[in-house]
């Protein structure tokens, strides 16, 4: 496929695209695609040690209850 | 902590910042706001690292151009104390 040809289809699926797919079958799991909005300054960043506040998660320890 | 060090921090954030843009694209190739997020922040990183090696030398091993030295074994060592200053 041309250069030129994949990026518009790209462009495309990600217009069109649903954070999660089409079809969810029972049994599996689905991670939602990202979208970028804003980014942290580098500082923040490196201490946080991500980029993308949507994944900067505390974390809680212990099974899905924090304590 | 001393200028040398706040710098390294500097480049060491910076060059995160990339890093994790990076991974971004690989899953969003097309990601315009990305794309230039990552542009600009390259070129800081760049700006910095040239400002780090125009005052204290090569920065990575790479980079050492200077021709009838090479300064890369002025760096101190990872076990000498003076590149494991504290710091605070």
């Amino acid at each position: 496929m041309a250069q030129d040809e994949f990026i518009n289809a790209m462009h495309q699926m990600e217009n069109e695209m649903s954070p999660f797919p089409e079809y969810t079958p029972v049994g599996m799991t689905y991670t939602p695609m990202q979208k970028i909005k804003t980014i942290y300054e580098p500082e923040t960043a490196f201490m946080q040690g991500t980029v993308f506040p949507d994944l900067d998660k505390p974390f809680l320890g212990g099974r899905g209850c924090s304590k | 902590m001393n200028e040398m060090k706040m710098l390294e921090q500097k480049i060491h954030s910076v060059g995160f910042v990339m890093f994790d843009l990076r991974l971004f694209l690989d899953t969003h190739p097309t990601d315009m706001t990305a794309i230039t997020l990552f542009n600009k922040t390259m070129q800081k990183y760049t700006a910095l690292v040239a400002e780090y090696e125009r005052m204290y030398g090569p920065y990575h091993k790479n980079n050492d151009t200077s021709g009838n030295m090479w300064h890369w074994v002025c760096n101190p060592w990872p076990w000498e104390n003076s590149a494991n200053e504290e710091d605070n």
